[in-house]
């Protein structure tokens, strides 16, 4: 019985993982604490929903039970701050957000990075509806701020990342 | 300038990036070792409902009233005729009322158990009072097991003088008694523990 639950675990979190660790970038200043994030969400998810059948949770509940984890995590970051600010971070230059092997156009690399500087506030929407799959509605519950805030910030990173490509690609334009 | 929608086919075009390696690893190993601590937790609760069905919870006063067949005579006794009751037999009453508590003790504990944790109690809904009373029916004696005898070393308490003014040397000392029964029917382990201050009187012929 066990090991068909964790086999479901398993195939739900094959699917699932590169989603909850796009989310999880916005909480966490490395890939490494990315993925230290989205390890406890799987733990918090799997005691929660062992109480309910112990079946996989739906992946709002996931993104919602993330955002939770990431605020306990901010709380204590911002106390650790001062301590590591001495510290000098070696950028890993192939830490990227999404998956840069299926890039084939120099568009997307900019697409790409223009969602890593989207304000979290536009980027949690967008990683949600876009990668995540959920309605409007269900983000709403994950954010807990009303649907049509949802759709609002959606709209507005849209149109922020449409402005940013064309002012990089304005930008490059004038180097070249 | 695109358009949003235009943006947003192209934002599906994109994957997110995958988990490292050894991250995934580390949260599948993660996955199992959740799954088998549940599987393990299942069993133990398993295990304790079939021990805790398996075990006959005698009823107390029964059960006391078989260990102590003198208890309901002396108190049908009038109160007058107790004091007259001889040493030996105020011991043994002293032993089996330490015996008695510690039973009682036991039993009070156990079934403080069953009505706190809410698991526990739901797993014996059969132990009823009728079945306790039919248990306990059966006649059960603990069986001697051995007794040690705890002396600690002689205190001085000084001089007295007795009535006929001779001198004497006061020690005291503390003895423990203790006597290990175990329950055939329970499998109870009872021990009984019997302390007493021990004063010594000895003649002081030399100063």
């Amino acid at each position: 019985m066990a090991t068909i639950i964790a086999d479901k675990w398993q195939t739900w979190f094959d699917e699932n993982g590169p989603r909850l660790l796009l989310f999880a970038r916005g909480w966490s200043v490395s890939r490494e604490g990315a993925e230290d994030l989205v390890q406890e969400t799987m733990v918090r998810m799997w005691h929660y929903q062992a109480e309910r059948g112990g079946e996989p949770p739906d992946l709002a509940l996931a993104f919602s039970t993330l955002r939770f984890a990431g605020m306990n995590q901010k709380r204590t970051d911002t106390r650790r701050k001062k301590r590591e600010e001495s510290i000098i971070y070696l950028n890993d230059f192939e830490d990227v957000w999404l998956d840069p092997t299926l890039e084939d156009d120099e568009e997307a690399v900019m697409l790409r990075e223009a969602v890593q500087r989207l304000a979290p506030k536009l980027r949690d929407v967008i990683v949600m509806k876009i990668w995540g799959g959920l309605t409007f509605q269900e983000i709403a519950q994950t954010l807990a701020i009303p649907a049509n805030t949802c759709a609002s910030r959606y709209r507005y990173a849209l149109e922020q990342l449409s402005q940013e490509l064309q002012t990089v690609k304005e930008g490059r334009h004038e180097i070249a | 300038m695109k358009s949003p929608e235009e943006i947003e086919k192209s934002l599906h075009s994109l994957m997110p990036a995958a988990l490292s390696e050894r991250g995934h690893q580390r949260i599948s190993q993660n996955i199992r070792a959740l799954a088998l601590a549940d599987e393990v937790h299942q069993c133990a609760e398993s295990t304790t409902e079939q021990s805790l069905t398996a075990v006959s919870l005698p009823s107390v006063s029964q059960a006391l009233a078989n260990r102590m067949p003198w208890h309901s005579e002396l108190s049908e006794q009038p109160a007058s005729v107790q004091p007259e009751i001889s040493t030996p037999y105020k011991k043994t009453l002293v032993r089996w009322s330490a015996a008695a508590a510690i039973a009682v003790g036991s039993v009070f504990a156990y079934v403080s158990t069953l009505s706190t944790t809410p698991e526990l109690a739901k797993i014996s809904p059969a132990l009823s009072s009728d079945d306790l009373s039919a248990i306990s029916s059966v006649e059960t004696t603990p069986v001697f097991l051995d007794r040690v005898q705890l002396t600690d070393p002689l205190a001085d308490e000084g001089t007295l003088t007795a009535a006929d003014g001779s001198m004497l040397q006061q020690w005291k000392r503390r003895v423990q008694t203790r006597e290990r029964y175990r329950d055939a029917q329970t499998g109870y382990l009872i021990t009984i523990s019997e302390s007493r201050d021990e004063k010594v009187l000895v003649p002081k012929t030399s100063f």
